[in-house]
């Protein structure tokens, strides 16, 4: 763990943060008083049914969606619109289907006018990280879904953010490249200690990869638990199996049934 | 994928009406306030004057572009249906025909109306033949497109349960065609008044475009537009009758886009 | 990619042999039946028609085409401009595209005598002709195509920061070019018919007229030569459009969405 008690500031904090979305005929009350924070280094997981609000909290987080009560800090300042400091992945990959992985990767250095020089060296090192190594001039119409989703976890990283949001970013592939998905993601963070909220409804991934697992209720969202996870770090894949983490994923499933219930 | 098929509107569109009407005034404003002559672009109200004067030829002249429009419809559509099975059942037939209707497509078909006249002589039989000539392609075109586009995964399940190639093209691939069928059959709607009204530009002694010509021969250009006016009430009131035909269609059916 | 060329080529053959065999069964049939050759002129004899009037055909073929390349052009420009304005504004779409709709269903190619009237006989008449004809689907094109930006690909751009003109740059249009290809190609094919019908109309020069001409003295070998060469005009405007998609589709480099709008 990094010494967090250096850094005063969270990195996020939702205080009392509401969502209502003005449908018609009836308002959609997507998101109900949630209050948290993530501590700068902290990856947090974010658990819950499919539709329960949980992917517009980290909208809001993202800036793409403002939230209609409570107050939304980013690193101590009130967040209004996206941030330079974050880097986003969505459920699909979202690659443009006319541009190379890597001029997928170098995307956001286009957007912000930065030179490419500046960042190739660092574009090229996350390709290779996450084993895209020889695909950098491969579209993304010939790589596999996985590979596009490893090519969009280098462009969220390849400004080097500080803040990394991720929006049920495996749920679109099959389970065996998911749980590997999930490796990369636990050894990519390891390395470089970034704060993390990453929206799920896997309890394996969720219990894997987070400091503290959130779990949603059902919609409109709240934090109906909250359970730290005590494993220490750096953690390897092989922890799933272990009996600790099986009684962690049965006590969550609990968890999440009884606020299912309510 | 189809834009083609242009979708009727849902709610009486009060926007774009009030536009129009807003539009309409504007124009009548500028015809007095310019005093443009009537030649050039004659204002609302002298059209609607012209339309109620010659209210009795442009009934009889929009009957016989209107008859002859729609029952050249009817004959394309029924064409193409039957081609566009034939072509789905029959692959030899597809591979005579299929790049036939492709090349067609691309040429000025509206072009070969002189032609018809050659052929059939100045009449019902020519402007008839010439207007399902120019129809026919959209139909058999998307109602092909439409039995092709059937899911595989539905076809193997209706082979696996012992369906016949018919009971397949039955239950699976004419449902699937349906909304192709349909929005091939609108954009036939407005190409065989198309090839009614161009068959007699060309050379015709009744019909909407007959009138046209010989009130552009006299500079009656009130009159140019009270036809044009009727012409497109008429094409557009074929439109919405096949739109009509396929809500009635879907809710028979209870398919859905 | 070969693959598909091949089938392309392969296609194109069958296309052609087909053709071919219904040329050869005009020829033999007008030969064998005792038909006369003015009702149905055989290829020769159109081949014959050909060779027999060049200087005529010449002239008012050049006058077709030139009139069809430079109201396809118009007719583009009178597309995209609107039609990239209309996708910035909902409410001038709700305004204008129901009367947009509405001119497309209503036999839009006899509204030309008013162009007579407004315009004269002349080469202005059969090209704002065309114009109107034509301008149509590369509207639909434009604005369909500018608006079907793929969703994930837009958010990536608000998460980035990106402004207007970066969206516009550097996603929108790349989406937006395939949809606009193909109303290109339709618009060829719409323009020349415009001008066509444009000189059926104004009788005055082109190869319309001389279809009229020709058909009103019962020479059919002239009209289908007329005829021929209008095809081949119609095809070289298409050919033009197809070889800029397949620029396009290079650059491309995947599979691009279908478009078709007639």
């Amino acid at each position: 763990m990094p010494d967090t008690s250096a850094l005063a500031s969270e990195a996020v904090r939702f205080q009392a943060v509401g969502k209502t979305f003005p449908t018609r005929p009836h308002p959609l009350r997507a998101v109900e008083s949630v209050s948290f924070s993530v501590r700068r280094g902290e990856f947090v997981s974010i658990l819950g049914p499919s539709g329960c609000g949980k992917s517009t909290l980290l909208m809001m987080a993202a800036g793409l969606e403002t939230p209609t009560e409570g107050r939304l800090e980013r690193g101590g300042v009130a967040l209004e619109g996206p941030h330079r400091q974050t880097g986003v992945m969505f459920q699909d990959a979202t690659l443009l289907p006319w541009l190379s992985v890597l001029d997928n990767v170098l995307f956001p250095a286009v957007i912000r006018h930065i030179p490419r020089a500046k960042v190739l060296d660092q574009a090229m090192r996350l390709i290779e990280t996450v084993g895209l190594k020889g695909f950098e001039h491969s579209r993304p119409h010939e790589l596999s879904g996985g590979m596009r989703q490893r090519a969009a976890i280098c462009r969220a990283l390849v400004l080097d953010p500080d803040l990394l949001l991720m929006d049920e970013p495996f749920s679109a592939l099959d389970a065996i490249t998911r749980d590997e998905m999930g490796d990369v993601l636990l050894d990519l963070w390891q390395h470089t200690h970034k704060s993390a909220i990453f929206v799920t409804h896997s309890i394996r991934e969720a219990v894997l990869l987070a400091d503290r697992v959130l779990v949603m209720s059902r919609r409109p969202a709240t934090v109906a638990e909250e359970l730290v996870v005590p494993f220490p770090r750096p953690r390897s894949p092989a922890l799933a199996d272990t009996a600790e983490f099986a009684a962690l994923v049965a006590h969550l499933r609990g968890v999440i049934a009884r606020s299912m219930a309510a | 994928m189809s834009g083609s098929a242009l979708p009727l509107p849902q709610r009486l569109p009060l926007l774009p009406l009030a536009t129009g009407l807003l539009a309409l005034l504007l124009w009548e404003l500028l015809v007095r306030w310019a005093r443009i002559p009537n030649v050039l672009l004659p204002s609302p109200g002298s059209v609607a004057g012209s339309l109620w004067l010659a209210a009795p030829q442009l009934a009889w002249h929009g009957l016989a572009t209107g008859g002859a429009a729609v029952g050249a419809f009817v004959v394309a559509v029924a064409a193409g249906l039957v081609l566009a099975t034939m072509m789905m059942l029959w692959p030899l037939v597809n591979r005579l025909l299929y790049p036939n209707l492709l090349l067609f497509q691309l040429l000025p078909k509206v072009a070969l109306g002189p032609l018809f006249v050659v052929w059939l002589g100045i009449g019902l039989p020519s402007l008839l033949a010439f207007a399902v000539f120019v129809s026919v392609f959209p139909v058999a075109i998307g109602m092909l497109t439409g039995l092709r586009a059937a899911d595989a995964n539905q076809v193997r399940m209706c082979q696996a349960a012992g369906g016949s190639n018919w009971q397949v093209f039955r239950h699976i691939r004419l449902p699937t065609a349906m909304p192709y069928g349909f929005a091939g059959a609108k954009v036939a709607a407005t190409m065989a008044f198309t090839g009614a009204t161009v068959g007699e530009f060309i050379s015709a002694n009744a019909g909407l475009g007959y009138m046209v010509m010989q009130a552009q021969a006299k500079s009656d250009t009130p009159l140019i537009f009270a036809a044009l006016a009727v012409l497109c009430l008429l094409g557009a009131g074929l439109y919405a009758a096949v739109g009509v035909a396929e809500d009635a269609a879907r809710r028979r059916w209870g398919t859905r886009r | 990619m070969r693959a598909a060329l091949g089938s392309a080529l392969g296609s194109a053959a069958t296309s052609l042999l087909a053709v071919a065999a219904m040329v050869a069964a005009w020829e033999g049939l007008v030969r064998g039946l005792p038909v006369s050759p003015d009702l149905l002129a055989p290829p020769s004899a159109v081949l014959e028609a050909l060779l027999r009037h060049p200087d005529i055909l010449l002239e008012h073929g050049l006058a077709t085409a030139r009139e069809t390349a430079l109201g396809f052009v118009l007719a583009c420009l009178a597309g995209v401009v609107p039609g990239a304005l209309l996708s910035t504004s909902a409410l001038l779409r709700r305004v204008a595209m129901p009367w947009v709709l509405a001119l497309q269903i209503v036999p839009k190619m006899a509204l030309a005598p008013l162009f007579v009237v407004w315009l004269g006989v002349g080469a202005p008449c059969r090209m704002a002709f065309a114009v109107f004809i034509a301008f149509f689907p590369v509207l639909i094109g434009t604005t369909a195509g500018l608006a079907g930006t793929d969703s994930g690909a837009l958010r990536l751009c608000r998460v980035l920061g990106a402004s207007w003109w970066q969206t516009v740059l550097w996603v929108r249009l790349p989406y937006a070019v395939p949809q606009l290809l193909a109303g290109m190609k339709t618009a060829a094919t719409m323009a020349l018919l415009g001008v066509v019908i444009g000189e059926f109309v104004t009788a005055q020069q082109g190869l319309g007229y001389v279809v009229m001409f020709a058909a009103s003295l019962g020479e059919t070998a002239l009209v289908l030569a007329a005829i021929v060469l209008l095809c081949g005009i119609g095809l070289v405007l298409y050919g033009a459009v197809l070889l800029a998609e397949l620029g396009f589709a290079r650059w491309y480099g995947a599979p691009m969405p279908a478009g078709e709008f007639g």
